[in-house]
């Protein structure tokens, strides 16, 4: 056997077997780091982040379904979503959104009709088999 | 030889591992939905009074919340009856309305289909526009658990107990008008919102809530659940200086609504699992 096929194989086998071991441990979300963004004051978003007790709002997305907006450890709204309801939720919004967005968007599609099924993939692809966790903590600028 | 003898343990070691994870549950992102468990529609209003200072409180919302919702003062005729009585319910069980004062029965009235026909008849008279619908107030009643107790006391009344398994029914006509139950509120959504709804095709929504888990759908899709917080609202109410008062009475209510846009098609079932 070619030493490069033989490298290729191994490498192959290991990465499944640690995917295996971690989707044997229940697939918690792989945590990215955190994005520090100061909001501008004069910002709706600005009034609410110093209207709660911790002076920051953290909205912490989890590929497996989760959206939530906490405040220190108090949680302020959650959303569950599944690739299904998510891309509900986004038709809706392209429908109801100004302007010519929905047209643009469907002239888009008619060029590349690959778009909706990748987007699906993506959608799919870090829900069920690699979710992660990002969290952006928003805090009023000084 | 032994490099083919590692490698076949190892695509065994691969094909065990990969075996026994797919038989593994694969965990749901969806929270559990605390929703009621059976099928009535459960009304139940605590209203205190104080005759002394002409002031009364309703479903845990105090004298000056009401009167930030509009809620007009009550006429002196009614303040002298109500001084007569410490404690006083009406309650709504199947056939019969129920009126009880100091724990004791005052009188018992039939509300048999008679009766709730001499009621439809009486309010279709009353209501300038639109007619009462039968079959919808019949469906309503028929699983009604209505109570609302008046009891003269300064203390702050106990929360409202919503659960309403029956869809509110909301009808959006082409020009906005806005009607519940057939009946129109005089009330509209924008020329443009309603512009919106007709562009985007929506024909008909659903919306659950039951004590801040928001559940919808939209022609028949369904959306993200939501669930609220009584302390994000609060935050939210502080930043925007809404002046909501207190949210108590809503986060431990549930309720639904079936809106319709125009000729939509009308949406059916309940807000239950």
């Amino acid at each position: 056997m070619p030493r490069a096929l033989r490298v290729t194989l191994i490498t192959i086998a290991v990465i499944l077997l640690l995917y295996g071991i971690y989707y044997l441990i229940g697939r918690p979300p792989i945590p990215l780091p955190a994005i520090r963004y100061p909001v501008p004051a004069g910002q709706p978003l600005h009034d609410i982040i110093t209207a709660t007790d911790s002076d920051q709002v953290r909205v912490s997305l989890n590929t497996k379904g989760k959206l939530e907006m906490l405040s220190g450890e108090n949680e302020l709204v959650m959303l569950d979503y599944t690739p299904e309801t998510l891309a509900n939720t986004v038709d809706l919004a392209l429908r109801l959104s100004p302007g010519q967005t929905f047209t643009s968007y469907q002239k888009f599609v008619e060029r590349f009709p690959v778009y909706p099924f990748l987007t699906n993939y993506v959608n799919q692809f870090f829900y069920r088999f690699l979710p992660f966790r990002i969290s952006v903590i928003l805090t009023p600028q000084q | 030889m032994k490099n083919k003898q590692n490698l076949i343990k190892i695509v065994i070691a691969i094909v065990l591992v990969l075996g026994i994870s797919l038989m593994q549950h694969t965990p749901s992102a969806i929270a559990d939905v605390p929703l009621q468990t059976d099928t009535s529609n459960v009304v139940h209003i605590d209203v205190t009074y104080d005759p002394g200072t002409k002031s009364f409180s309703a479903g845990g919302f105090s004298y000056e919340e009401l009167k930030q919702f509009g809620l007009p003062q009550l006429q002196d005729e009614i303040w002298t009856l109500l001084s007569v009585f410490d404690n006083l319910s009406v309650k709504i069980i199947g056939d019969e309305i129920q009126l009880m004062t100091d724990e004791k029965p005052l009188l018992n009235m039939a509300f048999d289909e008679n009766a709730r026909a001499f009621v439809y008849d009486m309010l279709n008279v009353y209501l300038a526009s639109g007619k009462v619908d039968r079959e919808r107030a019949e469906k309503w009643l028929e699983q009604a658990d209505f109570d609302i107790t008046l009891r003269k006391s300064k203390e702050l009344s106990n929360p409202l107990q919503i659960q309403l398994a029956t869809l509110v029914q909301v009808k959006i006509g082409e020009n906005g008008a806005l009607s519940v139950e057939g009946i129109p509120t005089g009330m509209g959504v924008p020329p443009e919102t309603a512009e919106l709804l007709r562009a985007a095709n929506i024909q008909n929504a659903k919306i659950c809530w039951s004590k801040g888990v928001v559940n919808g759908e939209v022609n028949g899709s369904v959306l993200p659940q939501i669930t609220i917080y009584e302390d994000g609202v609060i935050v939210i109410d502080k930043a925007l200086g809404l002046n909501l008062g207190d949210l108590g009475p809503i986060f431990e209510s549930s309720f639904g609504a079936g809106i319709v846009y125009a000729e939509g098609a009308p949406v059916t079932g309940e807000c239950l699992p």
